[in-house]
């Protein structure tokens, strides 16, 4: 019997499906991709090395830099590359300034209208208009910050493979330091006014896996380690031995499992993991155990990112640096894997290059390893909405669900930069 | 107040980066939304999700990348007045369309046997305007968000392409018009075909160019300034080059028929410019003449240009004004050496070849401008008729350089001393005084025009001789 499908899930990037079944007194969820596929590791290969970031960039608009970022590192990581400390903070500062933008677009246009019982962001706007208007704000600074620093808002072009395609100047980073300090102020404000408004709702969930990656320095840094809930701790390299890549017949995406079983990655899974590394990070009481305190998690890390990029972006201002302008341009022979905490969590590159060319490619993202954790909490959402006794309510539980995967903000253009299509929607 | 216009933006496979770009517009897309009476009906982004029947513009991101999207697509264009592709992918395919092979055995390895179950399913990425009709084209990966706020403005206050006109009414600021002393540029007829550029770098006078980019593009001389500023030297091939009849020169038709009514005016025909009547009109050169008569000219007089030089002294020769401005703004160092271009005749219309005598008087005619006098007469069954009298100026230099190629040549060879003295003529204009750029519209087969134009000349030169 089929409780409830949602056939275009809105505000996720990419399109989307929904349902749940119920099947001889057990609850099924799917979590269907229908987004079409673009076979980017198909791309990819046979392809310039110095090119793949560039191919790997466009697999998601929302989320480029991080792309950008674990393609270079796993390129370099191949051919044995060492770009330099002041390089991988300036990649820091990046990816931070983004992870802060693609936060508040989720947060506020995306998931906040659930909560505050609307459709849209025209009608969030008319309710809540401070906060809109303040976000919008804060975006367009956050925005302003990765042009100056990374060249353009989607598909960046200032980095490279080896170190920068072009050299920032110590103005531009002063200038986006100065950006980010105007607007810490307004982040407080805006994350304390939609932490007010984000009433979660109660869900436990059960199998609380989560894996980020080990910073190399503070919270949100890039680093070469990956650790899980479980106290394990493994190099990149050797992700297919935790991590196995299931090709479910119903999603144009692939399904990643730990050792077996669903696990999160995002803000959640970071904040549980990577609490040490962390100096100031305001986050209110919250039950980790709730999969939707991912959100709040989301909220807190804005303000933690406009900081702690200023702080790196002041610093590498101080430092000089004789980086590398001109890309390497010399082959190699190796394999190399690229983790990034990306917005959405753990994001693995993985080439293996030989001579210039790429061999062969494959990537993981965020999504890809959410998509079975989605399932299972959608699951334990319908159960849990079942045992109420009351009679279900097919809206309530459709409104619930989308909800549930909001709270994940799946991007779904990343899930699909590979796999399987088994048509799309109507087919 | 003005109906709404209602909008929605679709997508199909991409990386959803372009529509990052316009949620990022944030508040500036709302109030362009607002100020314009816009409606966002559809952007399931921004959580509407409800699909109307019909649209006023729509957006479509991504390529094309299974059949279901194929319907999807037709749909969407049957529902929308107006479609813009946006992003590299819609335009042309982009990443979906960037892998090679999709070869069974890699899939096979690679994603395994489910993906060759459905590849019937899976088509190589392609543009949208393989399948449908596409209006507008936002290109760029990803689309540049300032570009898709103007497009959305000038459409959304119903600036739509008119049937028939030559250029987008939204992109009128951009028009160039460019005033000269002879020639004028008319950017509102400008197509933008270039031809007027090739011709003027093919002489290496580089006075047109293009300005702007993407669709701002027009024809221009460097900012604006009039054409004789620009380094112009009036030679009035873009004129002649110009399919639209937005490059013109000036035009002395009117005023020389005020002068007809007044009667007692000489008419002045150079060689080639009655040679090239002679072939448009499809008549004899000396019904040409007969003609010139009957339209009320009270002499017709042959004539041509007298090169004066030195032979004491090195002096470079214009054959017109347009080979003494040539030399003068392109090799300044050599204008000492420079004699004065061969005058025109003060008392009479002038009907020549060249362009740029029109900078020497008024009113001169060219061949162009003299046909159209001509318009009312029969000329071909006129009467012949003899010119009443033949002045043919000496050509005294020695030496002569035609063509750019040849004349930049003698040119670069007097700057590096080569010639101590001596004259040489120079005719800086590639067609020739026979192909200038004042010549008839011609009306012999394309590749036919200059035999049959120098057939006619040397039938004129034969005939002046024996008398």
């Amino acid at each position: 019997m089929r409780l409830a499908r949602v056939e275009e899930v809105d505000r996720v990037f990419g399109h989307l499906e929904l349902e749940v079944l119920k099947d001889d007194g057990e609850v099924k969820a799917f979590f269907k991709v229908t987004h079409g596929a673009r076979f980017i590791e198909l791309t990819v290969n046979g392809r310039l090395y110095w090119e793949v970031p560039y191919i790997a960039s466009r697999i998601c608009g929302a989320c480029s830099i991080a792309h950008y970022v674990a393609s270079i590192r796993a390129v370099e990581h191949a051919l044995g590359l060492d770009a330099g400390e002041w390089i991988e903070d300036f990649r820091d500062a990046v990816n931070m300034v983004q992870i802060a933008q693609n936060h508040l677009v989720h947060l506020a246009f995306l998931a906040l209208p659930d909560y505050v019982g609307v459709q849209g962001l025209s009608d969030l706007k008319s309710r809540a208009r401070r906060l809109v208007v303040n976000s919008m704000k804060l975006n367009t600074t956050c925005l302003k910050v990765i042009r100056l620093i990374a060249g353009r808002i989607v598909n960046p072009n200032t980095l490279g493979v080896g170190g920068l395609l072009r050299r920032p100047f110590k103005g531009p980073l002063l200038k986006a330091a100065d950006y980010l300090r105007e607007c810490e102020g307004l982040a407080r404000e805006v994350v304390d006014e939609a932490l007010t408004l984000l009433k979660v709702p109660e869900l436990k969930d059960l199998a609380n896996n989560c894996v980020a990656v080990k910073p190399r320095k503070i919270y949100l840094t890039t680093g070469d380690e990956i650790l899980t809930s479980a106290g394990l701790s493994f190099k990149p390299s050797n992700y297919r031995e935790h991590l196995e890549e299931v090709q479910p017949e119903y999603s144009n995406s692939k399904a990643v499992a730990l050792n077996g079983a669903p696990v999160h990655v995002g803000a959640r899974a970071r904040y549980e993991l990577l609490r040490n590394y962390l100096r100031d990070l305001n986050v209110p009481e919250v039950d980790l155990s709730n999969p939707f305190s991912n959100l709040i998690i989301k909220a807190a890390e804005i303000p933690y990112c406009i900081t702690a990029a200023r702080e790196i972006l002041e610093d590498l201002a101080r430092r000089t640096t004789d980086t590398i302008v001109d890309p390497l341009r010399d082959g190699g022979e190796g394999e190399g894997v690229g983790v990034v905490e990306a917005p959405r969590g753990l994001l693995i590159h993985h080439y293996i290059v030989s001579g210039k060319r790429i061999m062969n490619a494959n990537i993981i993202t965020p999504t890809e390893i959410n998509a079975r954790h989605i399932e299972a909490s959608a699951k334990a959402l319908t159960e849990s909405l079942i045992s109420n006794g009351q009679p279900l309510n097919a809206g309530e539980l459709q409104r619930k669900l989308t909800m549930l995967v909001r709270a994940y903000d799946p991007c779904l253009p990343c899930a699909v930069h590979v796999s399987v299509v088994r048509g799309r929607r109507h087919a | 107040m003005r109906e709404k216009v209602v909008i929605g933006i679709y997508s199909l496979t991409g990386c959803e980066g372009c529509r990052h770009e316009i949620v990022n517009l944030g508040e500036r897309l709302l109030q362009t939304l607002e100020d314009l009476n816009i409606e966002l009906a559809y952007e399931p982004l921004l959580g509407l999700s409800a699909e109307r029947s019909k649209y006023d513009i729509v957006f479509v991101e991504g390529a094309v990348t299974s059949e279901a999207e194929i319907r999807e697509l037709r749909e969407v264009r049957e529902k929308a007045k107006i479609l813009v592709a946006m992003g590299t992918c819609a335009s042309l395919g982009g990443i979906a369309s960037a892998y090679k092979v999709l070869d069974d055995d890699v899939v096979k390895v690679k994603y395994g046997s489910a993906a060759l179950a459905s590849r019937g399913k899976i088509r190589k990425g392609a543009p949208i305007s393989k399948f449908v009709k596409v209006d507008y084209y936002l290109r760029g990966c990803p689309i540049n968000a300032e570009e898709f706020l103007k497009l959305l403005t000038e459409l959304a206050r119903g600036v739509w392409v008119k049937q028939g006109e030559r250029r987008f009414e939204f992109l009128r600021e951009y028009v160039t018009s460019i005033p000269g002393k002879v020639m004028r540029l008319d950017g509102e007829k400008c197509i933008v075909c270039g031809r007027c550029v090739g011709i003027c770098n093919a002489l290496g006078v580089n006075a047109l160019g293009t300005v702007n980019r993407g669709i701002k593009v027009a024809i221009s001389t460097p900012f604006a300034t009039p054409f004789e500023d620009a380094g112009c030297i009036s030679c009035g091939l873009c004129a002649e080059y110009c399919p639209v009849g937005a490059l013109t020169y000036r035009d002395d038709v009117q005023i020389t028929q005020k002068m007809l009514k007044g009667g007692n005016v000489d008419a002045y025909v150079e060689l080639e410019a009655l040679a090239s009547l002679a072939e448009a009109l499809n008549a004899s050169p000396w019904s040409v003449i007969a003609s010139l008569k009957a339209a009320g000219f009270s002499k017709v007089i042959l004539w041509s240009p007298e090169l004066r030089g030195s032979a004491e002294s090195l002096t470079i020769v214009p054959a017109s004004p347009a080979e003494h401005a040539y030399v003068r703004n392109l090799y300044p160092s050599l204008t000492k050496y420079l004699a004065e271009p061969p005058e025109i005749p003060a008392d009479g219309v002038l009907i020549t070849q060249c362009v740029a005598r029109k900078l020497q008087g008024s009113p001169v005619l060219t061949a162009r401008e003299a046909e159209k006098l001509l318009a009312n007469i029969p000329v071909d069954t006129m009467v012949e008729s003899e010119p009443d009298a033949v002045k043919i100026g000496v050509k005294y230099p020695i030496a002569r350089a035609v063509g750019p190629y040849e004349v930049r040549g003698a040119l670069e060879a007097i700057m590096n001393g080569y010639f101590k003295g001596g004259t040489i003529a120079i005719y800086v204009c590639p067609g020739g005084c026979l192909m200038g750029g004042g010549q008839t519209f011609p009306k012999t087969e394309l590749g036919l025009i200059e035999e049959v134009r120098e057939r006619i000349y040397r039938e004129i030169t034969f005939r002046i001789n024996r008398c």
